[in-house]
């Protein structure tokens, strides 16, 4: 099928369990097992990451257990990479990197990071899934000794894993940026800052789209702060030419990444859950840009020789979904997809990660634009018709909207939202707060999308 | 027995509002402005008549309810509630929000699916370190706002109109600030609910009636009604809406509000401006640069502020007064607890007074214990 694929053929594409996985693991040559490493150029036995789930289970990720997950190699590999990030993080500082924590804006600040020799990116906001995936609150509850409590956004788990210096490495660099954002995450920010004492904040403007010009400016001159501070950080003097560099790196992940949310949402030749690791990928690259361009090529080509040979992963009647806000426990999307559901279209507050950088641009005006094509910085009308696009061109049969209690922006725009989808595609809407974290969806939850699943069969019979 | 009675206060507003429908029959504009961000000084300047929409109570929250979910903060609920009935809000002719927190910078979005009064939105960078850049960009968004107000009411803010509403606002601020500075004096019989309802009538009344009332009530000095060993309390937190008394109340039952850093009471007043060559950025620059709201990043500018009362007033202990789901303040609330090392009782609250017995306990066990340290 593909070069990488030694001696090895994926099965049949279907979504497998975790003691599935385990079985099929055994099944892989070792010499394919020793070809992947992180931070390429080094074959260093350290580097490896191609594991079964079987191993990040040990080490916690309790939840994996109750996961379906896809059976190809590739996805094997997106897994290992992404549940080895704690380890790469330490394990670059070992080897002399620069830990840059950016923090908030979901997207732009990474690429001025990755502009930088040696410095690693990574953003703890994605550490809100942590809780889950360890169904612990550990980091929760270091959170609320530090002051945030329950009824707020599972991102205070960022909080909570600044607290243990555990999860990562203290950072060399924080960059918080914060402005026309969540709330719940500014203020997590504010504690971190209050906590390391070392952050340099970063404006995140309000997008009004007749002011584009002016809010650029601004933005640039943010950016050159935080270049200043990496140039001081690192001894490298800044040259456009290094982040015209990283911006077609940038690029090439969001191409990828394009292409691969066409081929699963339009032709179900990958699982949703894969997707969401997938999508948040954009964000910083898992902190290491160069493996995971590599594991998206993977990815891709597994999703093309599916289309080719016509082997969906996905049941590709099965019915169709939108999704707004990233669900913070991933077995939902499991379990819809367990029902007979798949997604067609997300919109997962981080358009600003997946839009492509204008490379006929001066490079800072190029990464100003993006941060303004962000989820959570316009209005809730601009939010909506991001999905509506995707949900309409894939004929969505449904739109399902998780929020999070407490979660500031979900309190305002989700009814907003939720109104203008079900008034412009005439589908249902489900809402509903993700429960904390836990072995299971809780009881309320499945019922409501169950009894969703059925309305949504009834509707299409009806059609019929 | 304080310095106004609540009658005349109640009589203050309900002249107003009837003047207030005088004036717009005249073809004068109202403007309603939410927030301490917003420069009151511009709308004046622009000849119309601005208004501070800070009324909040439990049922137009509910109604609120019907656009924005539950978990949103009490405040904006009641706004959008209030928005459809409130006979003051009904009087508007525009509206200017900013976005401090999140749920503020949503508010005008919905708002817009309730009224059909043009709605600005004034764009505040949430980062407090004032860069050139953000101070440029905040002059551009109040030159904007000069603009929009110039579509309502066809008068042009200018130079001598700034200069002139700078200068009116400033004696308004001075004078509160001179009675503001009479509450840590048991003496004067100043009560901080009569002080709040100040404030918010000089945000209603022309800044000249309000200056007046002020210059009565000082000249009046009412008998003392407090013993030297009453406790002495600093009130931090939340927005405190025009009707929202209830926890003031209880604390002055038996201790004294020596200070407070509410955006609806003393932070209100806390600075002047200095209009300079170019009155819009100084504007820019005061009202970037005031005492931060804790959403501001970082805020570490109000704790010095709180810092600086504890020491000048002789606090002795803090109510942290918190509206439910309001990030910005509950999240900071353990760090002034730790920064300040003073006994601190923490309040959620939602307008509902159906645990109105409950916060009265809790108030009167602080207030016991702060009483125990005194002696």
């Amino acid at each position: 099928m593909i070069d990488l694929n030694i001696n090895y053929q994926d099965p049949k594409p279907a979504r497998i369990s975790f003691e599935e996985w385990d079985d099929l693991f055994q099944r892989i040559p070792d010499a394919l097992i020793e070809k992947f490493h992180y931070f390429p150029q080094n074959t260093e036995a350290w580097s490896k990451y191609l594991f079964p789930p079987q191993i990040f289970y040990i080490y916690g990720a309790r939840h994996l257990r109750r996961l379906k997950f896809d059976n190809s190699l590739a996805a094997l590999r997106l897994w290992g990479f992404i549940n080895n990030e704690s380890e790469r993080l330490f394990r670059a500082r070992q080897i002399g990197k620069k830990i840059i924590a950016v923090m908030g804006d979901l997207g732009p600040l990474a690429v001025l990071v990755h502009a930088f020799p040696d410095c690693v990116p990574f953003y703890p906001d994605c550490w809100w899934w942590t809780p889950f995936a360890m169904e612990s609150t550990v980091l929760l509850d270091a959170a609320a000794q530090l002051g945030i409590g329950e009824a707020t956004c599972y991102s205070r788990a960022a909080l909570g894993a600044f607290a243990k210096h555990s999860y990562f490495p203290d950072p060399d660099l924080i960059f918080a940026a914060t402005g026309a954002s969540c709330d719940d995450y500014s203020g997590v920010e504010s504690l971190v800052a209050k906590l390391t004492g070392n952050c340099i904040w970063v404006e995140t403007p309000l997008r009004l789209p007749e002011e584009r010009d002016a809010l650029v400016n601004l933005l640039i001159e943010e950016y050159q702060r935080v270049i200043k501070a990496l140039q001081e950080l690192t001894g490298v003097q800044f040259t456009e030419s290094m982040l015209h560099a990283s911006i077609s790196r940038t690029n090439q992940v969001r191409r990828l990444t394009a292409n691969l949310r066409q081929l699963a949402y339009q032709q179900a030749l990958l699982p949703a859950l894969e997707m969401m690791l997938i999508e948040f990928g954009c964000l910083h690259c898992y902190s290491d840009i160069n493996e995971w361009i590599e594991i998206l090529k993977h990815l891709t080509a597994t999703a093309e020789y599916r289309r080719q040979t016509n082997q969906p992963v996905l049941n590709p009647a099965a019915l169709r979904l939108a999704w707004l806000t990233p669900p913070a426990d991933p077995l939902l999307l499991t379990y819809v997809e367990d029902q007979d559901a798949r997604l067609v279209a997300t919109e997962y507050v981080i358009n600003q990660a997946l839009t492509l950088l204008d490379e006929s641009q001066p490079a800072l005006t190029a990464i100003a634009l993006s941060h303004l094509n962000g989820s959570l910085n316009g209005a809730a009308h601009a939010r909506a018709a991001l999905l509506l696009s995707g949900a309409e061109a894939n004929s969505a049969e449904g739109l399902i909207i998780s929020g999070i209690l407490g979660g500031s922006h979900c309190a305002m725009e989700s009814r907003l939202i939720g109104d203008i989808v079900k008034a412009s595609l005439k589908i249902p809407v489900l809402e509903f707060d993700v429960a904390p974290p836990h072995k299971e969806i809780d009881r309320q939850t499945r019922t409501r999308i169950d009894a969703f699943l059925e309305l949504l069969r009834i509707r299409r019979c009806r059609k019929s | 027995m304080g310095v106004i009675a609540p009658e005349e206060i109640l009589t203050l507003r309900q002249q107003r509002r009837a003047e207030l429908q005088e004036l717009k029959a005249r073809g004068e504009k109202v403007i309603g402005y939410l927030c301490n961000y917003v420069p009151v000084e511009i709308i004046f300047a622009a000849g119309a008549v601005p208004v501070r929409l800070a009324q909040a109570d439990y049922h137009s929250a509910v109604a609120g309810k019907e656009l924005i979910r539950v978990d949103a903060c009490p405040f904006c609920q009641s706004t959008l509630g209030k928005l459809n009935s409130d006979p003051i809000y009904q009087l508007l002719d525009g509206i200017v929000f900013v976005n401090t927190c999140d749920l503020m910078r949503r508010l005008p979005e919905l708002a817009a699916t309730r009224v059909k009064v043009p709605i600005f939105q004034i764009y505040l960078p949430r980062t407090a370190e004032p860069l050139p850049a953000r101070i440029t960009e905040f002059t551009r968004q109040l030159q904007r706002l000069a603009d929009f107000l110039k579509n309502i009411t066809g008068i042009e803010v200018d130079r001598a109109n700034l200069i002139r509403a700078i200068t009116i606002y400033n004696q308004l601020r001075a004078k509160l600030r001179t009675l503001e500075q009479f509450r840590p004096h048991p003496g004067f019989g100043l009560k901080t609910a009569e002080f709040f309802d100040l404030i918010a009538l000089a945000t209603l009344l022309p800044p000249a009636a309000t200056g007046n009332l002020i210059d009565r009530i000082i000249n009046q000095a009412p008998p003392p009604n407090r013993d030297e060993h009453t406790p002495r309390v600093l009130l931090a937190g939340s927005i405190i809406a025009e009707s929202d008394r209830d926890i003031i109340n209880l604390i002055e039952e038996q201790a004294v509000i020596v200070a407070d850093v509410v955006c609806t009471g003393a932070r209100f007043i806390a600075e002047d401006i200095h209009p300079g060559a170019d009155p819009l950025n100084a504007l820019a620059c005061y009202y970037f640069n005031r005492i931060p709201c804790a959403c501001r990043r970082p805020n570490d500018r109000l704790f010095q502020h709180i810092q600086q009362l504890i020491i000048e007033r002789g606090v002795q202990g803090i109510v942290y007064q918190t509206l439910l789901y309001c990030d910005p303040w509950r999240f900071e609330a353990r760090q002034l607890r730790v920064q300040t090392q003073l006994p601190m009782l923490e309040i959620d609250h939602d307008y509902s007074r159906q645990n109105y017995e409950q916060l009265r306990t809790r108030i009167e066990a602080f207030i016991e214990l702060l009483r125990a340290k005194n002696k």
